[in-house]
């Protein structure tokens, strides 16, 4: 009898406590809680090389200008902009708003920004891209000017992703790697490495009524069924990345919901065109016309994308229906017999070992085999997989992906230009060198989409590198998750959510 | 004792240093290096030329190994590359939940394989051991990646008992704290108790059938006092041996566990040190699992030489 009356009160305890802490929850305040895919590698975003950095430090940031879910350039803390001329550029800062430590944004914290990016001591990967700026001026508190060494159209493009961070801070801390401080909606206030990444709702953000939210919790989950478990246990609002597999399956869950998004990336075969075979231009054609991208699509992506020809994508301004050519197996076997190959050849097709590249990986193998040439694919660990192809160049064939920004530069320059130091493929044509200096120098819209639409034709004649798809993303959210942005260009905005519990 | 303890820690030291050795080669011969790794697909051979000189990497390796034994010496662990903090902050901090795991996940497997050992010894081709021994052999064979997935459905998903991932610090919420390990813990703590149990199992039967059994039992003695006074601290001997042999696969076993529960540990360090090529860290981290064991092997045999007699006057 005592035992039983002490297990009793042992039980009612702990449901007593149990229920304590499930009422807690009703006074809590809106937190959304995300998750991740990882944990990122550090929290400053002018330093950024890793996408997870940029998705938990954006709502901490805020620029001049951004990109809406349409891919137009709005206004942010930049109230309006003029071009004096071609190589002088004006902006009017909005009064009143704030960094996180309480001063106001300024002209002159434009410029520090745009400098610390520039200064090479510094190690931020986005100096090359700023290279044709070669100074900024401020002209009084609001207005600043950024004068470049010659026209350079993708710079406003450029600018959304220049965050505009309070110099004395950087200085005082060496960097923002593990403390950043910036003047968007959210104030970053804790990182708890593997953890997660506490942002809390900045009071002073100068958009009035935003955030909606009070806390905004990253939580990185690097197994993925374990952060899928996650969200259906409704222990995070919104899965970041759900995988395309998954998608059929989120559908089919009544308290949750899906948000796909055609991305402004693609994945793509890379040849080094200095090592034969691929020296020789009708062997890397034969690739192209040989190469499904259909399947690819099918396979790699689960049907939810569709193919690219060339980084001029679909959802850009730019892309034409001209870039579009069909499979033919046929074109592709009588060109590797032009080209010396009747027989085909072997070869080893390096790619990293990535949930999608993977796979793509064996899929070229197998395609390609229809032609007679036979890959053995090498599937290397990511760090390993960089050093050896963006560092040595070592390799004949690769697969890779990467995500471009609204603006075709970016990408054609990086890769294709004769003497960009990522120009990894050892692709060199004066012709598009030419094309591509000119398309960057020409504000004109029109002048530069048929510019663009040459480079994609040469490129696409040339094949240093064919484009297999440009895939869909998704995320996968709780039913009372409204306003989640989700961009092409594969960033997200937070501060328009509210949670209708 | 003494003598002999010193002994051992005097033996430990080139163990350790040895381990050092053919980590820092290893992680310096794969390719790539924690520079590259800032840049990734967009390098730029200026700046990573500047920072692989800032960070001492341009220097011959052996120069760069005895740089850093020689702080090591001086207690200085340095900074992470990646992150700029201090590595024995970032140890300190994670080391001590990987324990902290570590410790509660053997307490679970003490739990569960001290009473199902027993019980499979003492209920001998009963049903209750063929149960008991059944259970323990899945539980040998499930991939504790496997089951800890198997258990964040069940508990999480379906039945809301427990939180699926995460941790909370005990100094923040100690309910909370028990609610998130309680999972990982589980799992970690399931394949240990099911070798465990086994080997307990097997000991105790060998046991009872010597004579000094047979005598305690014609004494009177009850089943209880036979069992627990008698058998067990005979039978705890072998178990003792697996389970400190089996510190090891717990340690090891934490990462995998820690990667799938998101759980902060030495072992989500060192995997993502070692995916960024953050050499500090990984020798950091690879020095302090390398003392670990070495301790717990010495404690092992320790507790080896208390709990028998007749070792300690070897």
């Amino acid at each position: 009898m005592k035992i039983r009356k002490k297990m009793f009160l042992v039980i009612v305890m702990i449901v007593s406590f149990m229920s304590f802490g499930l009422t807690m929850g009703a006074y809590a305040q809106k937190t959304l809680v995300v998750g991740v895919e990882g944990d990122p590698p550090h929290l400053d975003h002018h330093l950024w090389t890793a996408l997870l950095t940029v998705w938990v430090t954006d709502p901490i940031n805020d620029f001049l200008v951004a990109y809406n879910e349409e891919m137009e350039i709005v206004p942010r803390i930049a109230e309006k902009w003029e071009f004096l001329d071609d190589v002088t550029f004006k902006f009017y800062l909005r009064k009143g708003v704030k960094f996180h430590n309480g001063r106001e944004v300024t002209a002159e914290d434009v410029k520090n920004s745009i400098e610390r990016i520039l200064d090479p001591t510094q190690g931020s990967p986005k100096r090359v891209e700023l290279e044709p700026i070669s100074s900024v001026e401020t002209i009084d508190r609001y207005t600043g000017i950024i004068h470049l060494k010659e026209p350079f159209a993708p710079l406003l493009d450029k600018l959304t992703d220049v965050a505009i961070v309070p110099v004395e801070v950087v200085k005082a801390q060496g960097d923002m790697k593990t403390n950043p401080v910036g003047c968007g909606p959210f104030k970053f206030k804790e990182w708890k490495k593997d953890a997660y990444i506490e942002l809390e709702k900045f009071e002073g953000y100068w958009q009035k009524g935003l955030p909606k939210i009070d806390r905004l919790i990253f939580k990185p989950l690097p197994e993925y069924s374990a952060a899928r478990a996650a969200l259906l246990a409704g222990d995070i609002d919104i899965l970041l990345w759900a995988k395309n597999f998954d998608i059929p399956a989120f559908k089919a869950y009544p308290n949750l919901y899906t948000v796909g998004q055609k991305l402004l990336g693609a994945y793509y075969i890379g040849f080094n065109v200095k090592q034969p075979p691929y020296d020789n231009p009708k062997v890397r054609q034969a690739i192209k016309y040989a190469i499904d991208k259909k399947a690819c699509v099918k396979s790699a992506a689960f049907g939810y994308g569709n193919p690219a020809y060339v980084f001029i994508l679909k959802g850009t301004p730019y892309y034409s229906s001209e870039f579009e050519y069909k499979q033919d197996i046929e074109k592709a076997k009588s060109l590797l017999v032009q080209a010396g190959y009747p027989d085909g050849f072997k070869d080893v097709l390096v790619t990293p070992l990535t949930p999608v590249e993977g796979p793509l990986g064996e899929l070229a193998q197998s395609q390609l085999k229809n032609i007679g040439i036979n890959l053995d694919v090498q599937k290397l660990e990511v760090a390993t997989y960089i050093d050896r192809v963006f560092n040595k160049k070592d390799f004949g064939i690769m697969i890779c992906g990467d995500t471009a920004t609204g603006d075709p530069d970016v990408l054609l320059r990086r890769y294709f230009y004769s003497k960009s130091p990522r120009n990894i493929f050892n692709y060199k044509n004066p012709e598009v060198d030419r094309l591509l200096d000119k398309a960057r120098t020409t504000y004109d819209f029109e002048k530069r989409k048929q510019l663009y639409k040459e480079v994609g034709k040469i490129l696409i004649e040339d094949s240093p590198m064919i484009m297999l798809f440009q895939p869909m993303r998704f995320s996968a959210c709780q039913n009372y998750v409204k306003g989640f942005v989700f961009k092409p260009n594969l960033r997200y905005e937070f501060k328009n959510v509210t949670l209708e519990k | 004792m003494l003598k002999y303890l010193i002994k051992r820690l005097l033996m430990a030291i080139p163990t350790v240093i040895g381990i050092t050795i053919i980590v820092f080669m290893i992680i310096h011969f794969i390719p790539g290096d924690p520079i590259q790794i800032m840049f990734g697909r967009a390098p730029d051979p200026v700046q990573i030329e500047n920072l692989r000189r800032f960070y001492g990497l341009d220097k011959p390796l052996y120069i760069q190994y005895f740089i850093w034994l020689n702080n090591i010496l001086h207690g200085n662990l340095g900074r992470s590359i990646q992150l700029g903090l201090p590595i024995f902050d970032l140890i300190i901090e994670r080391f001590s939940r990987t324990v902290l795991l570590c410790i509660i996940g053997m307490i679970v497997s003490l739990c569960i394989s001290f009473p199902t050992g027993i019980i499979a010894a003492s209920r001998y081709n009963k049903w209750q051991d063929l149960v008991a021994s059944t259970a323990c052999l899945i539980l040998i064979s499930i991939p504790s990646f496997w089951l800890g997935i198997l258990l964040i459905i069940v508990f999480a998903v379906y039945l809301h008992i427990f939180p699926s991932v995460g941790y909370v610090s005990p100094s923040v919420n100690l309910y909370d704290f028990l609610r998130h390990i309680a999972l990982p813990a589980l799992t970690l703590g399931a394949a240990l108790a099911a070798v465990s149990a086994r080997i307990l199992r097997v000991s105790l039967l060998e046991v009872l059938t010597q004579d000094y059994i047979t005598l305690a039992k014609a004494k009177g003695a009850s089943e209880k006092r036979v069992l627990f006074v008698h058998a067990l601290r005979n039978a705890l001997i072998p178990t003792i041996t697996i389970v400190g042999m089996q510190t090891g696969y717990v340690l090891g076993g934490a990462i995998v566990i820690e990667r799938v529960f998101a759980y902060p540990g030495m072992g989500l360090l060192l995997i993502s040190a070692i995916f960024n090529r953050d050499y500090p860290l990984i020798q950091g981290a690879v020095l302090v699992f390398a003392i670990t064991f070495v301790v717990v092997n010495l404690v092992t045999d320790l507790i080896y030489a208390l709990i028998d007699p007749k070792i300690r006057y070897e």
